[in-house]
């Protein structure tokens, strides 16, 4: 079950998020939760059923949000702070400490709906939203651009460049395998793993694959 | 190292290694105030060079596009001063058309707008050695304000928007009284957004002038943010705008709605400023059907059902008149517009809503004797209803009274010139002539008497030394009492006024003969002058509802 703890009326959410809570929750029954408040009495039950819980960070019972989250992470049980007032999405491990509650409820029903199908809970979607490889794959673009390549620009290595295990090197996969799941990540290696390569020509791979997730996408 | 160049990135990149210049790093600050208290207090590193360099993603994981969001911060944060201006360099593989796009698909913030102004430069960090070598010139402060900042869109997503509406209000109010808050402006971007468009306004009443009330003034403010700043502004308004310097001022604050419905002392203030909504839950206007359903509403009827004279003033973020038109019909005293974010509508407007509410307050303290008419009415009244229901008085009599007071009250209420205070005189005079209407009988044409008391004696008035005193013998003008020696005679034979009393009944039914008959002959002395023009201002009206409790009291004490 995921638990949605927030003290929004439904009003407030038809209104700012478009979103007929009534029938979310009809549709969803059985799979989320909703508490306008929460006691300390609750905690003990949440937490004996929760696959996953979404906390209001404003919530005015303060204490027992506090009490809550950190039964959650004692229980392995992902969470989900959100707040108006969060600009950044920052991960915790396998939980989101903060996220802006308009991206909360924008990419809530893709999120319940996978719960429901497959049974699991995927915090990308919540995160992401439904398109989340394109979000993806252009953060890893950023990062791996700005970060490792821009740093061995001058006097590129691959092995330097992706040590095996490393952030660089799971990234670099991730991509490959959003652009095409069909490519074989060693023969990606084998081709681009060569002293021919420069950081440049790289680049341009790396663009061009994310080019083809955002394409995919839009087909 | 390059000491022109600054980057700011996440603590685990390294962007500005590999450029050789300093950095500002970057630690997963998402709140709007921890950005501001973030960037702030590295205004001096900023201040010191000549562009920026700010990756778009700044975040490790970072969907939202963070880098922009501090470029806006920067733009927008009035501390920074000339840091404002400084040439960004935002780095990304991404176009700026395809982040805007992203911003509009999945609802966020509008931040990509940034690129598309003067000062903001969009590259690879594989380009950045062309643009550091590149020489960029800040951009003028009128562009930011002029054409960067208007070319923006930020929304106010923030929960709870009352209280940042609240926070606007204040410090609007607190601009145009020339006054700057103790308290730091709010470090929402939104906030600094709108308070950009507010950067070049002259501000016409920023002055301080000197009050000219001279007499000491108690104020209440029931506000659930009173402290927001409201209360500040209001007390510096109070003493340096509306209240002589030599006199005192206080202002007591009530912040919640129950013990606002509660209090048990609201006689005692000169002004109330009262806010329409004191609950949190009253932010959407949409839950709320009616006028009648405020929590300020409710507030309003239970001051005046203690004393419709406490005067009182609305605070409202509405500026729909026929809300303020059914508050004035509830009794309230004045109003002011709250201004909110939502709408800025103009200096002008601002100026004028400053300007009126700098009236209203000083209308409403010159209503001060009002409570205390209010008082003596509710008094007089009891009394009557008293004497009535134990039969010792006549019913159609006393209840003759009450009306006329009821009557002259709503007059003198609404009051506005010289020409009403008279009306209201009038009108409350008329319980002088009943009085005597009941009490004077004439046995013969030269012998008048006071009911079951005795012949009626002669007061005469003395110019000379200002008093009164009975004469004899006794020699009516015609041989008719005149409506003086009347109330004289029942005043001071059978309720034993004194002579000052009786005084003061004299220059109460002079006050009307004058204004009836301005053209009598017969020269005034300064005093009586003085006296008679009291029908123009509330202190005759005083004068007059206080002889009359005094009457009604004593009446109740004889007839008891």
């Amino acid at each position: 079950m995921i638990y949605l703890i927030d003290d929004n009326k439904y009003g407030q959410m038809s209104e700012n998020y478009k979103l007929d809570f009534t029938k979310v929750l009809l549709t969803y029954k059985g799979f989320i939760n909703w508490f306008q408040t929460i006691s300390e009495n609750d905690i003990g039950h949440i937490i004996s059923d929760a696959s996953c819980i979404l906390i209001h960070d404003s919530l005015e019972e303060k204490e027992d949000k506090e009490r809550l989250v950190a039964m959650a992470k004692k229980n392995n049980i992902p969470y989900c702070l959100f707040s108006n007032g969060f600009a950044a999405t920052i991960f915790d491990g396998n939980s989101i400490k903060e996220i802006k509650k308009d991206r909360l409820y924008n990419n809530l029903l893709d999120f319940i709906n996978y719960y429901k199908v497959e049974g699991t809970i995927d915090l990308k979607l919540l995160s992401l939203g439904q398109n989340y490889e394109i979000e993806r794959a252009s953060i890893i673009q950023d990062r791996l651009i700005n970060g490792t390549l821009l740093m061995n620009k001058d006097n590129f290595n691959y092995e330097v460049a992706f040590p095996s295990g490393s952030l660089e090197y799971k990234d670099l996969r991730e991509l490959v395998y959003f652009s095409d799941p069909s490519i074989d990540f060693s023969d990606f290696e084998d081709t681009y793993n060569s002293k021919d390569t420069t950081a440049q020509s790289i680049r341009s791979v790396i663009i061009s694959m994310v080019k083809n997730v955002k394409r995919k996408y839009e087909e | 190292m390059k000491n022109n160049i600054l980057v700011i990135e996440h603590a685990s990149s390294s962007i500005s290694a590999k450029l050789k210049c300093d950095r500002i790093e970057y630690n997963n600050q998402s709140k709007d105030e921890d950005i501001h208290r973030w960037l702030t207090s590295n205004k001096e590193i900023l201040s010191a060079v000549e562009k920026i360099i700010i990756p778009v993603r700044l975040g490790t994981e970072d969907a939202e596009y963070m880098g922009l969001y501090v470029g806006l911060h920067i733009r927008l944060t009035k501390e920074l001063e000339k840091v404002r201006l400084l040439p960004i360099l935002f780095i990304t593989e991404d176009l700026k058309e395809e982040i805007l796009t992203n911003q509009i698909n999945n609802q966020k913030e509008k931040s990509a707008l940034l690129l598309f102004t003067k000062g903001s430069y969009l590259l690879s960090s594989f380009s950045l050695d062309e643009y550091i070598l590149k020489p960029l010139s800040n951009i003028e402060e009128t562009i930011l304000l002029e054409k960067v900042i208007p070319s923006l869109n930020i929304e106010n997503t923030k929960d709870p928007g009352h209280q940042l509406a609240n926070d606007w209000g204040a410090f609007r109010l607190a601009k145009f009284a020339g006054y700057t808050l103790k308290i730091e402006k709010p470090a929402s971007l939104y906030f600094k957004y709108k308070d950009a468009f507010t950067n070049n306004e002259i501000v016409p009443n920023a002055n301080n002038t000197i009050g000219l009330f001279n007499e000491s003034c108690k104020a209440l403010l029931i506000d659930d943010n009173a402290t927001s700043g409201w209360s500040e502004t209001l007390k510096h308004i109070l003493r340096s705008k509306i209240v002589n310097p030599g006199k005192s001022v206080s202002l007591d604050v009530i912040t919640l709605f129950d013990d606002a419905l509660k209090y048990a002392d609201y006689i005692n203030y000169d002004v109330v400023f009262l806010d329409l909504r004191l609950l949190k839950e009253e932010d959407k206007s949409n839950q709320i059907n009616s006028i009648d359903d405020f929590t300020g509403t409710k507030v309003l009827k239970v001051i005046k059902e203690i004393n419709p004279g406490i005067q009182i003033i609305i605070f409202t973020a509405s500026n729909k008149v026929w809300n303020i038109e059914k508050l004035l019909e509830l009794g309230a005293n004045g109003y002011y517009i709250k201004e909110s974010p939502e709408y800025i509508l103009s200096t002008r407007f601002s100026k004028d809503n400053y300007d009126e509410f700098i009236k209203t307050i000083q209308t409403c303290l010159l209503r001060k004797p009002l409570k205390q008419i209010y008082i003596l009415s509710q008094n007089i009244k009891s009394i009557i209803t008293t004497l009535i229901k134990n039969k010792k008085i006549d019913k159609s009599f006393g209840k003759s009274v009450q009306q006329y007071i009821e009557l002259a009250n709503k007059i003198i209420d609404a009051a506005r010139t010289e020409n009403d205070y008279a009306m209201g005189y009038l009108v409350l005079f008329k319980c002088i002539e009943l009085i005597n209407d009941n009490y004077i009988t004439e046995d013969s044409p030269t012998n008048w008497r006071i009911t079951s008391d005795g012949p009626l004696k002669q007061f005469r008035y003395n110019k000379g030394n200002n008093t009164t005193a009975s004469v004899t013998p006794i020699s009516f003008t015609n041989n008719l009492p005149s409506t003086f020696e009347k109330i004289a005679g029942i005043t001071s034979q059978v309720l034993g006024f004194t002579n000052v009393d009786v005084l003061d009944l004299y220059h109460n039914v002079q006050r009307r003969n004058k204004f009836i008959h301005p053209d009598e002959s017969g020269t005034l002395t300064p005093i009586q002058l003085s006296e008679n023009k009291m029908i123009f201002t509330y202190e005759g009206y005083t004068k007059l509802i206080k002889s009359l409790d005094l009457i009604f009291s004593k009446l109740e004490i004889k007839l008891r």
